[in-house]
């Protein structure tokens, strides 16, 4: 063993007991399993962006991503974009259909505040990670994972 | 069982809806995760947000997984994804996280005196390495996880070319030597 390697090993120990896994990363990740079997449609996300918006006395940051729904055969390429405004969360179909929304946790799910043809809005978004529920032009589609705390 | 099967075989098997394969690859890969985010030093409960985010989009997509031999990476590259978004967001890259280094219990079976000294230079040690720049600081808590990652993971992790990540940690290691005196630099020799 080089010296190097040695004053790893020597340290690794104290780094795992003040940088080390802690058990609820562990429990978390064990529990995600729950999530695999789900039957929906996946909307990856293909963009992110941050636009400042510049007030006189303060700016504020928007995030915004936006999902790409696979295609159904024949049909024009769909997304779902969504932006972050401070606590809010609104969303948009690109091509409408939407019937339902909700948004899912790894706790339980609450549906849109408002919601009409092609928008929906949530007066908040949960803290930590969430996912949306569609169901637009009668499919069942669900975006990744989305972190925003 | 599982604890004898190879990451295919784990991903095979939580592909088919085992649990117990999904379990064996969140014990086997979740100190990985985990080191990404402390790399990044992102503070401990957004880093529980970030680390959760990554296995959730694992389970997700697990389906989509084509070369499961290559899993870590997919988490690596994941994770690495997450953080920098969430750097973005927080304008957090250089804010250091404060450790409490003084609340935990040895890891040692040797006798109190000897974990009290042992403790120290590790203590000693480890504030040496929290002052390194940055970078240095990142791949060395990256190489300081249990197991240790592979180079192709810890360049994914911090987007440096895989051939430059052995030389970079030699350097970051001397760096680390050098900020120590050289009667505590002298307590880890291999020859010891």
């Amino acid at each position: 063993m080089s010296d190097d390697e040695a004053m790893l090993r020597f340290l690794r120990p104290f780094a795992q007991m003040h940088d080390g896994l802690p058990a609820a990363a562990l429990d978390q990740a064990m529990s995600a399993f729950r999530f695999t079997s789900r039957t929906e449609a996946l909307a990856d996300r293909v963009d992110e962006n941050t636009l400042e918006l510049v007030g006189v006395r303060s700016s504020t940051a928007v995030r915004g991503l936006e999902f790409a729904l696979s295609p159904l055969e024949g049909a024009e390429p769909e997304t779902v974009s969504i932006e972050f405004v401070g606590s809010r969360l609104i969303g948009r179909a690109s091509d409408g259909g939407l019937s339902e929304v909700s948004c899912r946790t790894p706790k339980g799910e609450a549906t849109a505040d408002r919601l009409d043809d092609a928008t929906f809005e949530f007066d908040e978004f949960p803290a930590g990670p969430f996912c949306l529920l569609l169901d637009i032009h009668g499919r069942e589609v669900v975006t990744e994972w989305i972190l925003q705390s | 069982v599982v604890e004898s099967q190879t990451l295919t075989d784990l991903v095979h098997g939580a592909q088919a809806g085992q649990a117990d394969s999904w379990n064996e690859l969140v014990r086997r890969l979740a100190n990985l995760v985990w080191s990404v985010t402390r790399s990044f030093r992102i503070p401990h409960y957004d880093a529980l947000d970030i680390a959760q985010t990554t296995w959730l989009n694992l389970a997700r997509k697990l389906h989509t997984i084509e070369d499961p031999e290559r899993i870590g990476l997919w988490l690596v590259t994941a994770t690495r994804r997450e953080c920098l978004n969430y750097a973005r967001r927080a304008h957090m890259r250089s804010r250091a996280e404060s450790f409490d280094l003084f609340d935990s219990q040895p890891a040692t079976n040797s006798s109190p005196d000897d974990a009290i000294i042992a403790r120290e230079e590790q203590r000693q040690l480890w504030q040496a390495l929290i002052q390194l720049p940055d970078g240095c600081q990142a791949l060395l808590r990256m190489f300081l996880s249990d197991p240790e990652p592979s180079y192709a993971e810890v360049a994914a992790a911090l987007d440096m070319p895989i051939n430059s990540v052995g030389p970079r940690r030699n350097r970051c290691i001397q760096k680390l030597r050098h900020s120590l005196t050289s009667h505590h630099a002298s307590m880890y020799s291999a020859n010891d």
